[in-house]
């Protein structure tokens, strides 16, 4: 069954790694218009990007079993299916959103490509397989075994070389027959050979015909009892013992799928449960949030994960809980930028009395925005605020003696509304003592940016 | 035979679980310092990978 999982890169037919060649002869269409299909996807948000890196490394190259993810990193061998697909989605998303400054188009292209793709190629296939295997052109395409040459190897070599042998005096046959009948030689090929004679039978192929008569018997030089009269040319066959060991394997296997899909059915079950409560408690009032119904349904895909380490991981969770995993820290940082407390986020602060006044607020990424326009202080008090990289606003309080020092090492410093007000450029500092002889308490306030923004309001 | 635990289960559902775990503290208000965070996140990633070397160690 043809399958993206069977297709190999071109060796032959290659500008850069031979994906598109590889996908054209499994699709049977020119490899100009596969190409075209990636320039395009390319442009949609990078995802063709994306893809052909995602198949360079993934695709086994012609003639090979390994890809070269595989061979660069021999763990990878053993990721389903779902894994690799969970990846390639991930990373088309990260790409699209790492691209999409880049890339002029946007998705409609994408699925422009996955049109055409679908009404040019997915629903024609079994006509584009019938028009590329003709029964009149049967192609000899055997394996070829890469490494050292065994005994075993050259026994199939043998049988490769018989095969062909007799298929050329089948069609030496059926040229001599074709004044007198139209019926093609691939049609009488007896059923105990023609299933060895294509490397990779097809569906849209012409089939053997094991109750078809072999009518043309007589005109043939190697008829079916002389290509088998030697079954086992370099005489390697011998019917195995049953081998115990694979019948326990066979059945441990079993049990372990079964039991893994008992787990995976429990914890459906259980995470039904679980979103549930979740639900009536949020009916009866309790703030349950995006975030809390993605982390119980992460939980309960970790502990069954953990589970299933020892008794058969279910199908497809890993896959869906490497999903639910990124859905959670995405909703959490939605929802909770401000929850790194004093580092990152845009963080808003009030104060209204020196009991709540801390001495120092810091921000290190993001934005400070402090509300300071209550404050009566009593007596003397310094207060400092400083942002790394970010911008920080501070409201002053009126109608109290301040004493203030901003410095701005790299970017814009903003005094009032007026253009005199708005200084820019590096190392801009400013500073107001407390009008001389103002009686009562002063309040300094000590502001500071690193690269970013500092706005005072008064 | 006693089959070895699949390493990569165990790693994702460390991971999983560490990480929903988190998502619910800082769900229902808790939060987290990020000079902690930067310190116990790869020391985590640390611990889980040992034991996922662990798990996925050759018996002999």
């Amino acid at each position: 069954m043809s399958s993206i999982w069977t297709v190999r890169r071109s060796a032959t037919d290659h500008k850069v790694s031979g994906l598109a060649g590889g996908l054209a002869a499994e699709w049977n269409v020119d490899p100009m218009l596969v190409r075209v299909g990636f320039a395009v996807l390319a442009l949609a948000g990078g995802v063709g990007i994306v893809l052909y890196a995602a198949g360079w490394l993934m695709v086994p190259l012609e003639g090979k079993e390994r890809s070269q993810l595989e061979e660069w990193v021999p763990q990878t061998a053993g990721w389903s299916r779902e894994i690799k697909i969970g990846i390639v989605v991930v990373a088309c998303i990260i790409g699209a959103v790492a691209l999409s400054w880049l890339v002029p188009f946007s998705f409609t292209a994408a699925l422009v490509v996955a049109a055409i793709w679908y009404f040019g190629y997915y629903r024609n296939r079994d006509q584009l397989r019938a028009d590329r295997d003709q029964p009149n052109q049967p192609q000899l395409r055997f394996a070829e075994f890469p490494g050292e040459p065994t005994a075993f190897t050259e026994a199939a070599r043998a049988w490769q070389q018989r095969i062909a042998e007799y298929q050329q005096a089948q069609l030496q046959a059926q040229q001599v027959r074709q004044p007198t009948t139209r019926e093609p030689s691939v049609r009488h090929q007896p059923a105990s050979w023609g299933t060895f004679a294509y490397a990779e039978p097809r569906p849209g192929a012409a089939t053997t015909a094991p109750d078809a008569a072999p009518d043309a018997a007589p005109d043939r030089d190697f008829d079916h009892e002389a290509f088998l009269a030697d079954p086992d040319p370099v005489g390697l066959y011998s019917e195995p013992a049953p081998d115990s060991a694979i019948d326990r394997l066979t059945t441990e296997r079993r049990l372990r799928r079964r039991a893994a899909r008992r787990l995976g059915l429990v914890s459906v079950i259980v995470l039904g449960l679980t979103m549930t409560g979740l639900g009536v408690l949020s009916v009866l009032g309790l703030p349950i949030t995006v975030s809390v119904y993605l982390s119980a349904a992460l939980l309960i895909f970790g502990i069954t994960l953990l589970i299933g380490a020892r008794i058969g991981r279910p199908r497809g969770l890993a896959f869906a809980t490497v999903v639910v995993a990124v859905a959670t820290v995405l909703s959490l940082i939605g929802q909770n930028n401000t929850s790194f407390a004093g580092d990152i986020g845009i963080q808003q602060r009030s104060y209204g009395s020196l009991a709540q006044l801390p001495a120092a607020d810091h921000l290190r990424t993001g934005q400070l925005t402090v509300d300071l326009s209550a404050l009566r202080p009593e007596r003397s008090v310094t207060y400092s605020a400083s942002v790394d990289k970010g911008r920080l606003v501070v409201d002053l309080p009126p109608d109290v003696t301040t004493a203030l020092t901003a410095r701005v090492d790299n970017g814009m410093l903003k005094t009032g509304n007026d253009r005199q007000s708005i200084r820019t450029g590096p190392d801009l500092i400013l500073t107001e003592p407390a009008p001389a002889g103002a009686n009562g308490p002063v309040f300094t306030v000590r502001l500071s940016v690193g690269d970013g923004e500092l706005e005072v309001r008064r | 035979m006693k089959r070895r635990p699949d390493a990569v289960s165990v790693i994702l559902g460390l991971m999983a679980t560490i990480l929903a775990l988190g998502g619910l503290w800082l769900s229902f208000g808790g939060s987290i310092e990020w000079s902690t965070l930067r310190i116990a996140a790869p020391l985590v990633l640390v611990l889980i990978g040992i034991i996922g070397l662990v798990a996925a160690r050759p018996r002999s």
